[in-house]
């Protein structure tokens, strides 16, 4: 397995196990598993995306029984997890399909004195996390992760949400002037590392479209490192700040070299949702009866808009509720925009801002983004603003998520987190990133305005091309109506 | 031993002192079986009948729809063999007459309306079952309850003298006792290998005698 742009390839194929099945190679959108049929895949680390939808759907796992004996088994167990880098004591069965674990990592830097030892969460973890421990599909559990993550030793818990408000006015800004001054558009999002990955790989001639914001976990990762750090009188350097992710791409993106602000990395480590229940378990935390805390404030102080950054069309969503308002001066009639919802790959959609007819369109899952990024090459494709989620379900069907042992449990559980993430942005008082109080303040105080000078230096990013352009398939795509949409 | 089997859930009193003294021609069923079938030509050996199996016949370990609440090591009912370049899941045929039941000195296998079944409560982990069984479909295993392994009162290892682990005999039970009753093999397939070929009986058969494995 060679590799040009990863010192990491991330994403594994135990050869000892893989029986060639090749269900991995069917959900992949960029062709990146090869091999033959019944023979052990390997992963093309140069075309890999790192979603990791092949290690949710691996079902190919170690048997206990299969050595000559049960010791034997149980020392084979053994060796596989620590090839794995998993932590020693952990009990659930090893599948062929396997991600980088940084757990250990972790665990370890937490020990080491003179740290402020900070953590951000995901929106789609609140939503899915409590699975690991048993309880039912999408149950949200915002105020026990956050006490879990204090008594797992971390001197503050701030929250990726607040930095999903940040990306809106960042860029929902951008947006705005690319379409008043004449930008590259469309303009595609630009959170999803999976979809930046893939847009470096396989379309780089497009990188212009894609919008400059960082992610919101390294927005974010930058404020606590320069914003946060003033707050509270720490040096940057003694900061160790750490991701808890859905995601198995987001420490490809963490360790991008651009992604570092005045010489100190915007996020130290990124642990998936599955890592953070393994943690959990491992210090004998009882989740399930843990009291809800608050996460910690500025940066741990959310809208509504922030939260549904881990679905499908939830960006957009977002997007279009902060900047209907900062165009038209007007109020949002109505916060819940269904048109953007939805399961389908593909959703497109025009909706009337002020004067403006803006089209948008909605990609969930990278093998749909191929036929729309033809159209933008060819010069075809009209819309204004695109978000593109490398996962069938946006965040919330991440790599990282909890994986589940029946794939008709599928549907229902990221429809049940779907439910969840929407039921809790309805249930802020505050809904638009523009609104939220520490929002405000955090422009007053420290940014300026969006697309300053400041946030220029500290959210903004550059993206380069991995790849000679499309090499992998072009698959056919379904797309739901494109029915006219005004708010009013 | 205490709780309840992986896959008998029935209370222990239901079986009168009569029962256990009944021929293995009394325990097994006239009705004909139904069992699950596998096409060998179409499985890709992707194992997600075994996970299906284990995920369904585990709830007295507390096992959710993650992976993640999996403490105990995955012991399904079903078996994918790979033989050559095939592979097959193996799973019990649920033989009229059947030599499991015949074979079984302490009358833990039983056929119910078609379905041999094995009480895990019962079942002393002899493994003469397995011997009799003609598709290599039962495996004797160690019993988990809780998440915990149950140790066997009185049998410890020679070296350590630590406890060693009760053991009882394990098959595909159809998923009878399951929530929706089928079989969840069957409904994990994603190629759809394995099928319920259902047992049909227009007229009950005549009685049969003893034929396999004469009770002593």
């Amino acid at each position: 397995m060679k590799t040009t742009d990863c010192t990491d390839p991330v994403i594994h194929i135990d050869p000892t196990l893989c029986t060639g099945c090749r269900r991995c190679a069917e959900v992949c959108p960029v062709d990146a598993i090869e091999g033959l049929p019944g023979e052990p895949q390997t992963v093309n680390a140069d075309r890999c995306v790192i979603c990791g939808q092949c290690v949710q759907i691996c079902s190919v796992y170690a048997s206990d029984w299969a050595g000559s004996s049960p010791q034997e088994g149980a020392a084979r167990r053994l060796e596989r997890i620590q090839e794995r880098d998993m932590p020693a004591d952990i009990r659930e069965p090893l599948f062929a399909a396997y991600y980088s674990y940084n757990l250990n990592k972790v665990a370890d830097m937490m020990t080491k004195p003179g740290q402020f030892r900070i953590v951000q969460c995901a929106p789609a973890i609140r939503v899915s996390l409590a699975e690991e421990f048993g309880m039912p599909f999408g149950t949200l559990t915002p105020g026990k992760m956050a006490a879990a993550l204090r008594r797992l030793g971390f001197d503050r818990v701030y929250d990726t949400n607040f930095g999903a408000d940040v990306t809106i006015m960042e860029e929902g800004t951008e947006l705005i002037r690319r379409v008043t001054e004449g930008g590259p558009l469309p303009m595609f999002t630009s959170c999803c590392p999976a979809w930046v990955r893939f847009a470096e790989i396989e379309y780089p001639d497009l990188l212009d479209h894609l919008s400059s914001c960082k992610s919101p976990m390294q927005m974010l990762g930058a404020l606590i490192k320069s914003y946060g750090a003033q707050l509270d009188e720490v040096e940057p350097a003694n900061i160790y700040s750490v991701a808890i992710m859905p995601c198995t791409c987001k420490q490809f993106e963490c360790d991008r070299p651009e992604m570092e602000s005045d010489g100190y990395r915007d996020v130290d480590e990124v642990l998936t949702t599955r890592e953070l229940a393994y943690w959990i378990k491992q210090r004998g935390i009882d989740f399930a009866n843990l009291p809800d805390e608050e996460f910690d404030s500025p940066l741990g102080q959310y809208s509504g808009a922030g939260s549904i950054f881990g679905v499908t069309g939830g960006v957009m969503e977002a997007a279009i509720r902060t900047g209907y308002e900062l165009l038209t001066n007007e109020k949002l009639p109505k916060l819940q925009l269904d048109f953007v919802r939805g399961e389908e790959g593909i959703r497109v959609a025009e909706v009337q801002v002020g004067k403006l007819q803006l089209k948008v369109a909605v990609v969930a899952g990278l093998q749909h983004a191929y036929q729309l990024l033809d159209r933008v090459q060819a010069g075809e494709c009209d819309y204004h603003f695109i978000e593109v989620m490398g996962c069938p379900a946006g965040c919330i069907s991440g790599g990282g998520q909890p994986k589940l042992m029946l794939e008709k449990h599928r549907i229902e559980a990221y429809r049940a987190r779907k439910s969840s993430i929407y039921g809790h942005d309805a249930a802020h008082q505050v809904r638009k990133s523009h609104e939220n109080p520490h929002i405000i303040k955090l422009y007053d105080e420290f940014l300026g305005e969006p697309l300053g000078h400041v946030s220029h230096h500290l959210l903004h990013t550059t993206f380069q091309q991995r790849g000679p352009g499309k090499q992998s398939r072009s698959s056919t795509i379904s797309t739901k109506g494109d029915t006219g949409y005004s708010i009013h | 031993m205490s709780g309840t089997g992986n896959m008998m859930h029935r209370p222990t009193d239901n079986r009168s002192a009569s029962t256990n003294r009944m021929g293995a021609a009394s325990r097994t069923s006239t009705v004909a079986s139904s069992f699950v079938v596998a096409d060998a030509g179409q499985c890709i050996g992707c194992k997600a009948c075994e996970l299906a199996c284990f995920a369904v016949h585990s709830q007295a370990n507390g096992i959710g729809a993650s992976v993640g609440t999996v403490s105990v090591p995955v012991l399904p009912k079903v078996y994918v063999v790979r033989t050559g370049e095939m592979y097959v899941p193996v799973q019990c045929r649920h033989c009229e007459n059947a030599p499991c039941a015949h074979a079984c000195p302490v009358q833990a296998i039983r056929q119910e309306d078609g379905v041999v079944m094995i009480d895990e409560e019962r079942c002393i982990g002899c493994t003469f079952c397995v011997l009799a069984c003609p598709f290599g479909a039962i495996e004797v295993s160690p019993v988990y309850r809780a998440g915990h392994v149950v140790t066997q009162s009185g049998l410890t290892h020679r070296a350590n003298r630590v406890a060693l682990p009760r053991t009882a005999a394990s098959k595909c039970d159809l998923c009878a006792e399951t929530e929706n009753g089928k079989p969840a093999c069957v409904e994990a397939c994603p190629n759809h290998v394995l099928r319920l070929a259902k047992g049909i009986s227009d007229s009950p058969p005549e009685p049969r005698r003893e034929v396999f494995f004469p009770r002593l």
